[in-house]
């Protein structure tokens, strides 16, 4: 293994803070889906990365929970950008600010 | 050399490929950069000896997860994400500068945290002492002037003990006394790939000789298909050899060839493994010269699965001229309970479902279980009717009523028209605001 677990991290971070910007700035309801997608994957790179250095499975384990998390997420989330579209005709996340049916 | 370079590459692809998602205008296009950015992720995990999450990120990730997104994205005709109108125009420079500072801090957290690079400790090296000398009474056990084991009798089970890898100096005397029975060096080495390497030191010797020891290491890495991977040492002294016929269903000794499972092992030497399945067995050690006695039968013995038995014949005849009921021969079994964990090679998808059907089987189950509620979840959301009061439901119950009617008074049927006439035609309200 030549490339250090330290750069691997530190991709990961920079993936992370892309996705979290991401969350942040775009107001598309999708669109901040797809950045938590990203932060999901930033972490399960970290999580990889560190069950090589510590030479046991369960960081793999954790990747394969979190990606089974990840898929539960994403078909509730859309279901509920579906339905929020149908009644509000929008997904810009600024006009959603307010709870009401 | 190469792979850093690829990493760097790859790397390069990844965060750009991130980059162009956050800031592309066009929704299809960020969801196709996104599986751009998954299949650098799953890249990375091949580079990280991950196979097997490579091809789940592949499959699921950029696969199924993604083609969900572009499936909705389409449905919903969203594609134009310029936003119409800005609400909060100071949202996005502090979202910028929030992350930004968190990148520091991770940096500074990397750079300072000390990731200890150093590979986790082999695990140690395990031994055990088996008494099969006869002719010696019990003894105790000195590694390195340590006692390890006190009043071992003959036939005892020594249990492993743990110890660092290197060399040792083995001493065994008389119990309670020092009288040196033998004094010899060990070697104990781990094991590069980290599964748990096991010897036995077998004391025996004969009538009028001074003891030795024999240190035989036990293989205690993954035995494939069910096997258990049997050993037999020979320490028994009246005979220059023994067979070991594998007596069969019917108990029977008889000479055929196939039921040979070892011929003519000299004694102080140790057979080749035995891959054989797992299951009980019924063994017989003869004489080679005398086949048709039987001077230790292992009845019922179950060959455990992924265990590694070894089995150590000793002792003296008796007056039937049998190793004696008394248990002369000595039976090591199940040597891989030690270490188990260590069994398996690092990433493979053998290793990881081991660990999920065993210790992490409570997590696997509520996972499932989460999984099957988002289903149900996604299922009640995208119902239709879901949302709407019961109010707009009623309205649409009855909106509908004078067509059924019209249908009724074609195909010849009144019956609903004088109720259709009381209830006005409504528009259904304009669904939200």
């Amino acid at each position: 293994m030549s490339v250090d677990i330290e750069v691997y991290i530190a991709l990961s971070a920079i993936l992370f803070i892309l996705g979290a910007m991401g969350v942040l700035v775009r107001r598309n309801a999708i669109l901040v889906f797809m950045s938590v997608e990203l932060m999901l994957n930033a972490a399960n790179l970290a999580l990889v990365a560190f069950s090589r250095l510590w030479g046991g499975a369960e960081g793999h384990l954790f990747v394969f929970f979190v990606m089974t998390v990840a898929a539960a997420e994403v078909a509730v989330g859309l279901a509920l950008i579906v339905a929020i579209f149908r009644s509000k005709q929008s997904i810009d996340i600024d006009e959603l600010h307010q709870m009401e049916g | 050399m190469i792979e850093p370079i690829l990493f760097l590459i790859v790397a390069f692809v990844a965060i750009t490929a991130a980059v162009m998602m956050l800031i592309t205008e066009n929704a299809i296009h960020s969801a196709l950069f996104l599986i751009v950015n998954f299949a650098c992720v799953a890249f990375f995990y091949l580079m990280l000896d991950a196979p097997f999450l490579a091809m789940v990120q592949i499959a699921v990730y950029a696969g199924a997860i993604m083609v969900l997104f572009l499936f909705v994205i389409m449905l919903l005709g969203a594609e134009k994400t310029t936003p119409k109108k800005v609400n909060y125009f100071w949202l996005p420079v502090v979202g910028v500068v929030l992350a930004f500072a968190f990148f520091i801090v991770a940096l500074a957290a990397i750079d300072r945290g000390q990731i200890d690079l150093q590979p986790p400790a082999q695990p140690a090296p395990l031994l055990r002492v088996v008494h099969a000398a006869t002719y010696v009474d019990a003894v105790d056990v000195y590694v390195n002037d340590n006692l390890l084991a006190e009043n071992l009798r003959l036939t005892d089970e020594l249990p492993f003990v743990e110890l660092s890898a290197g060399d040792y100096t083995l001493r065994i005397t008389e119990a309670g006394t020092q009288n040196t029975v033998y004094e010899g060096p060990v070697t104990l080495a781990g094991n590069e790939e980290g599964i748990q390497t096991a010897y036995t030191a077998v004391l025996y010797g004969a009538a009028n000789a001074a003891p030795v020891v024999t240190v035989i290491p036990s293989d205690l890495s993954m035995i494939s298909d069910d096997r258990a991977r049997v050993q037999v040492f020979n320490a028994y002294m009246e005979t220059p050899a023994v067979n070991l016929y594998d007596l069969g269903l019917d108990n029977r000794l008889d000479t055929r060839s196939d039921a040979v499972v070892l011929a003519d092992l000299a004694q102080g030497t140790l057979s080749p493994v035995l891959e054989l399945p797992e299951g009980q067995v019924e063994w017989s050690f003869t004489d080679p010269a005398n086949s048709n006695v039987r001077l230790y039968t292992l009845a019922e013995y179950t060959l455990e699965r992924n265990t590694a038995p070894l089995i150590v014949l000793a002792g003296e005849l008796d007056a039937a001229g049998q190793l004696g009921a008394n248990g002369r021969v000595i039976v090591q079994a199940d040597a891989t309970s030690y270490g188990a964990d260590a069994m398996t090679p690092f990433g493979e998808p053998v290793s990881i479902g081991q660990l999920l059907f065993t210790r992490y089987l409570l997590p696997f189950q509520l996972v499932a279980l989460l999984l099957l509620v988002a289903m149900i979840g996604a299922i009640v959301l995208a119902h239709r009717d879901i949302l709407k009061t019961s109010r707009e439901r009623n309205v649409r119950r009855r909106v509908s009523r004078p067509l059924t009617s019209v249908i009724a008074a074609q195909t010849g049927q009144d019956v609903l028209i004088s109720e259709a006439a009381e209830t006005p035609v409504e528009q259904p309200e304009p669904v939200g605001d």
